[in-house]
């Protein structure tokens, strides 16, 4: 029984085989001429800027998750009409059971869920582009106070103030802690 | 009186309940109550010992009887013997005791006397079990109270003796636990099948017919005709190349070694003593240590005599190095209760001993040194914590010549050890002589040899006893103590009665043998391998 | 039409979760974030609903005996235990959660939503011999669960045990549905029953008839859907997300993943085992090979127990502490899966009654000592048993049973399975599991000793606490000692499950 996967493997093999055989090819025959344009990512003619390793904005993880559940949510509709289909048409296995007020009534239902989904997600707001918290008890957990970066004449000013107090006050504190 | 081993188990059950009703602050109500109910079972008990037992029969007597638990075929079967109820009523003495000796406890009370009260119920049931499950229900039930009264109200080093207490008794009755479950399997297999053999071993028990797969006479009978072996279980019952009589032996006998304690088992007993509480200590000394013993003769070697008759070479020697270990690492203690705590290992080897024996002699002797020894160590307990309650220190060598000032005490004291080194007269020479003497009887080989060697045991015995009393209360007087006040009334009257009754079972012993003799003879009979 | 209805009745108890978890959804959505007790007390309200109709399930199961819905929900004794002791525990968890004193009390609805979700998953991944279905319930369980475990989003904790637990159980998840997908390649069916005897003309192959042929790729699919459930118990060496997860999430959830979750793991792995090598129908030449996976599952169980009782001994927190000893007690419930005997599977399924009881009433005391001191190491436990005795006994009794000693129903539950085990011939493994039992201890009652030997800390600050959650305990409480004592309807109702899979095993194999 291991035989019938043969040919599985050889698909497998021939595919390896033509995409390096193919790009081994490619490297031995085409003229290697080194330039600094020659060796920039094409991108569509423009000049590349900055660096792919960029963060995204959180807010399209959240977009692109509502929608990918919608999508394959959606897709549960196809197999659904299919069978409505033939129970309407009589034809099939499900022919003869009569539950075609049934399946009807399960297609709305699956669609009404599908909604409340929807509303869920627009009533916590993950529809927003422009975030805001609304929820009036909210409290984040802890508060950042804002820190304001002192001016370069402040710091040097701080210095100084230190220069002072060490000059002063540091051998009489050795002298106490002796 | 219909069901009075159950009312006597029961009763202190009934005071714990009603002593957590009452506000924690009223004492004095709760300590009533708590004498009522230990003074209840002392009295239901003393008359069941008079007045109910029919001291001529080896039966069981006084049997309660119902099925409990249908799907694991285990009942509520309680009943007594001669083996247990001179311990059933020591138990309600100890504990009546133990009661007024801890008037001097001023921590939580409301919670000590509950848990005491818990203490003497499972105690109780250990001894009228007849229902293994049963037995073992009640054996655990004692742990937790314990480990509490060790933990909450003793000494200094308290949380550890008390989980020290407790690991090593719940390591011993695992292994009891897996040998039950054997025993229960194979049960099961043979009352079920039904076979002629099996019909006439149990015939003339009350278990013919009746599918008690848990119950300890019927586990005696099919055990003693030779019938509980394993065969119905997988791989015939064998288990790490050993016998099926072979290991649940040993795993019952290790759990119950564990309480007595045998050596080398022995090493929780001194740390238990001496952090516990004095009270503690004597009922731990006075009764717990007995369910060990009491636990063997019931539901160990009778079940499996086969393992008995092989090991019981084996049991002797354990039993001699305890008297003569116990006896020796005493000689070498610098604290006095730590003293008393060993000399108990030494006193139950004697026990021991006398039933590895296997004549009437050393099992009647074995018999009668555990109750002596309820009787004489708690007295022992009790002088210690006298002095304690005083001095609140045990160092044997910081006293010196209290007799002149504590004249009463030293008397009552002198009383005790003499009663512990056995002197003639008193009642440890009644049951440590008895034992010797059946053991030099037993007709097994080298068994005189072990008699020879654990009399090196007594001699040690007499020297540590009577050095300690030298110390503590001849010589001049230690002048730290000379306005430490006499023992006073309640301790008086918490020790007459256990030294009344070392004189008393020394003179008169066969208040104690007529009523084991049939059931030790059945013992024997039963526990003689063809 | 008559016929889609009455089966529509059979999985009624799933129909009205499904509304209740839409109805808390939407009530939530309404109440646009205040006061979410009153979705709690209707959580309440439609738990008890469903426990009802579970329970006029299980007497209908009596008369007629095992039912099918849609070909894919198997309606059997076996589940419907399982789902009582859900419907049960989750309604404990929900009021947990209402009791919480370092949980919001707004704003919370989806928590309940969560919960409900959770169970639904459970209610179908226990009750279906389809390994689709199966799958589709165990995620999702699990996909609540992360969530779940995640529900506390400010914190770092919460969102690093959902982080482990999601990255774990996808993991887990396509170890188990590799393993499905190769025994569907095999044997050409998803249902277990026909996996496990295929009559003439049902177009499948026995799984046996494949073992015959070549054994190596029925113990690799075996093997891997193990590990899928092996995940789901925390049985090692599947366990490392367990203390992680446990100690992060909120505690009601840790209470939900240690009970309710596990529970139902459980019992898909019995189903699966037991439908694969146990029933009546299954072909002969498997069964050796059944008592060869029950040999793996018995050294699996011992170096769970062992694993989880030692890692436990050295935990400062109580919560972490709880998590190991969940772990080894999942080793000891597979003591009952290794037996592979049909007393087994009733030890096993009794066993883990008992554990909804003690283990509720643990992590209900960690609740209350959490909403007390806002700690959860042990240590801050002390002088607790004489400030709060009635909690603080009650956790001694919880305690004691978690030991397995008597007079408890853990005691009980350790009893049945030493028996079953020592029946099937593991009398190696029952000593393993006894000298675990005394490991345990040590580390149980290092609670005890903190509670009541040690004299207590001033500076730890004490607050009053609802008498709400006092009851609550001791409603459980209760329970655990009633059941210690009258045991006998519980052994009645575990024996009952494996008798039903039987049962099941002869309708697959006339069908």
């Amino acid at each position: 029984m291991y035989f019938d996967y043969l040919n599985v493997l050889v698909f497998a093999g021939v595919g390896l085989v033509f995409t390096f055989a193919n790009l081994i090819l490619a490297s031995i025959i085409r003229p290697k001429r080194k330039s600094d344009v020659g060796l920039e990512t094409y991108e569509c003619g423009e000049e590349t800027i900055g660096d792919a390793w960029i963060k995204f904005d959180i807010r399209y993880y959240t977009v692109a998750l509502v929608y990918v559940i919608f999508a394959v949510e959606i897709a549960f509709l196809f197999p659904w009409a299919l069978v409505l289909k033939e129970v309407i048409a009589g034809t099939g296995a499900a022919a003869g059971s009569g539950i075609g007020a049934f399946i009807i009534v399960e297609g709305f239902l699956f669609i009404a869920i599908l909604l409340l989904g929807l509303a869920y997600v627009w009533a916590k707001g993950d529809l927003d582009w422009v975030l805001h918290w609304d929820a009036p008890e909210y409290q984040p957990p802890t508060k950042h106070p804002r820190v304001t970066l002192p001016s370069i004449a402040e710091l040097e000013a701080e210095d100084e103030a230190d220069a002072e107090a060490d000059g002063e006050d540091g051998p009489d504190g050795d002298e106490e802690a002796a | 009186m219909d069901h009075i081993l159950s009312w006597i188990t029961f009763l202190p059950l009934i005071g714990m309940i009603a002593i957590l009703f009452v506000p924690k602050a009223n004492t004095s109500l709760i300590k009533t109550i708590a004498l009522a109910a230990t003074g209840l079972p002392l009295v239901l008990a003393t008359w069941l010992y008079f007045g109910l037992f029919d001291k001529m029969s080896a039966d069981l007597q006084m049997v309660d009887r119902f099925t409990w638990i249908a799907g694991l075929n285990a009942e509520y079967y309680v009943g007594i013997d001669g083996l247990s109820i001179a311990l059933v009523w020591l138990t309600a003495l100890l504990l009546f005791i133990g009661v007024p000796a801890s008037f001097g406890i001023n921590k939580a009370q409301k919670s000590y006397y509950a848990l005491l009260l818990l203490l003497e119920v499972g105690i109780f049931g250990v001894f009228v079990a007849q229902d293994y499950f049963l037995f073992y229900v009640f054996w655990e039930v004692m742990l937790l109270p314990m480990y509490f009264l060790i933990g909450i109200w003793g000494g200094p080093r308290r949380e550890y003796a008390a989980i020290k207490f407790f690991l090593y008794t719940l390591a011993g009755s695992v292994l009891m636990l897996v040998a039950l479950v054997a025993l229960r399997l194979d049960m099961g297999a043979l009352i079920d099948s039904g076979t002629a053999e099996v019909v006439s071993a149990l015939s003339g028990t009350e278990d013919l017919g009746r599918n008690a797969y848990f119950s300890i006479p019927a586990m005696t009978a099919l055990g003693g005709a030779g019938l509980l072996t394993g065969s119905t279980l997988p791989f015939g019952g064998d288990f790490l190349g050993m016998q099926f009589t072979t290991w649940v032996f040993w795993f019952l006998f290790i759990g119950f070694a564990i309480k007595v304690p045998v050596f080398p088992f022995h090493t929780w007993l001194p740390d238990a003593h001496v952090q516990a509480p004095t009270p503690i200590s004597v009922i731990l000394a006075g009764i717990l240590l007995k369910l060990g013993g009491y636990g063997m003769i019931r539901a160990c070697f009778p079940i499996v005599p086969q393992g008995f008759d092989d090991y019981s070479y084996a049991l002797g020697v354990l039993g001699v190095i305890s008297i003569v270990y116990g006896a020796y690492v005493a000689l070498g203690q610098t604290d006095f209760k730590r003293m008393v705590a060993y000399s108990s290992v030494s006193h139950m080897g004697y026990v021991l001993l006398g039933m590895a024996a296997l004549t009437e002699w050393g099992m009647s002797g074995a018999a009668l040194q555990m109750f002596n020894h309820g009787t004489s160590a708690a007295v022992l307990f009790l002088v210690v914590g006298v002095i304690y309650d005083r001095a609140h220190h045990r160092d044997l060598n910081g006293f010196g010549g209290l007799a002149q000032v504590m004249p009463r005490y030293w008397a009552l004291t002198t009383l005790g050890f003499f009663a512990a080194l056995g002197l003639p007269g008193l009642a440890g020479f009644v049951s440590e002589a008895m034992t010797l003497v059946g053991a030099y009887q037993s007709p097994r080989p080298g068994f005189k040899l072990l008699v020879i060697i654990s009399v090196l045991g007594i001699v040690i015995t007499a020297a540590f006893l009577l050095w300690a009393m030298q110390r503590v209360f001849l010589g001049n007087l230690n002048p730290k103590y000379k306005d430490i006040k006499d023992i006073n009334a309640r301790e008086v009257l918490c020790q007459a009665p256990l030294l009344f009754l070392c004189i008393f079972l020394g003179i008169l012993p066969h208040y104690l043998l007529d009523w084991m003799r049939p059931s030790v003879a059945l013992l024997i009979q039963n526990l003689t391998v063809n | 039409m008559n016929a889609y209805i009455e089966q529509m009745g059979l999985i009624a108890p799933e129909l009205v979760l499904t509304a209740l978890s839409l109805f808390v959804l939407t009530w939530d959505l309404l109440k646009k974030g205040r006061n979410s007790d009153h979705i709690g007390y209707a959580t309440l309200v439609g738990l008890a609903v469903t426990g009802w109709l579970l329970l006029q399930q299980w007497g209908m199961l009596g008369d007629k005996g095992t039912q099918t819905a849609f070909g894919m929900v198997t309606i059997d004794r076996f589940g419907t235990f399982f789902k009582l002791f859900t419907v049960g525990s989750m309604a404990v968890v929900t009021l947990f959660v209402m009791l919480d004193k370092n949980e919001r009390k707004h704003g919370i609805g989806e928590y309940y939503f969560l919960l409900i979700g959770a169970s639904i998953g459970a209610f179908f991944m226990v009750s279906t011999n389809n390994l689709l279905l199966l799958m589709l319930g165990l995620e999702l369980l699990s996909l609540a669960s992360y969530s779940l475990a995640g529900f506390h989003k400010g914190s770092k904790r919460s969102a690093e045990a959902a982080l482990k637990y999601i990255v774990f159980g996808g993991l887990s998840a396509g170890v188990m549905l590799y393993g499905i997908s190769l025994l569907y390649g095999l044997t050409g069916t998803l249902d277990l029953g026909l996996m496990g005897h295929a009559p003439e003309g049902s177009g499948a192959v026995s799984l046996a008839t494949q073992f015959d042929a070549s054994p190596i790729p029925v113990a690799i699919a075996v093997v891997l859907v193990l590990a899928g459930f092996a995940y789901k118990v925390s049985v090692v060496p599947f366990h490392f997300w367990t203390p992680d997860v446990y100690e992060g999430a909120p505690t009601p959830v840790t209470t939900f993943l240690a009970v309710g979750s596990k529970a139902a793991g459980f019992a898909a792995l019995l189903r699966f085992v037991g439908a694969l090598f146990l029933t009546d129908g299954v072909d002969a030449s498997i069964v050796a090979y059944g008592d060869r996976i029950g040999f793996l599952l018995a050294i699996l169980a011992a170096i769970t127990m062992t694993l989880g009782n030692l890692s436990a001994l050295r935990q400062g927190s109580l919560k972490r502490m709880l998590a190991y000893s969940s772990i080894a007690h999942a080793g000891y419930v597979l003591m009952g899966a290794a037996s592979m005997t049909s007393e087994g599977f009733a030890a096993a399924m009794f066993y883990l009654a008992a554990y909804y009881c003690m283990n509720l009433g643990a992590f209900g005391f960690l609740i209350y000592f959490e909403g007390v001191t806002g700690k959860d190491d042990i240590d801050s436990l002390k002088g607790m048993g004489w400030r709060h005795p009635v909690v603080a006994w009650s956790m001694v009794v919880f305690l004691v049973a978690l030991t397995g000693l008597p007079p408890t129903v853990g005691f009980y539950g350790k009893l049945i399975l030493f028996y079953a085990a020592i029946d099937a011939g593991l009398a190696w493994l029952v000593i393993i599991a006894a000298i675990n039992s005394v490991i345990s201890l040590f580390y149980y009652f290092r609670v005890a000793k903190s509670m009541f030997l040690t004299e207590p800390v001033p500076q730890v600050p004490m607050r009053q606490h609802g008498l709400a959650g006092i009851l609550c305990v001791l409603a459980v409480v209760t329970v655990l000692a009633g059941l210690g004592a009258f045991k006998d309807p519980l052994r009645g109702w575990a024996d009952e499950g494996p008798a039903s899979l039987e049962i099941y095993a002869t309708d697959a194999g006339s069908r």
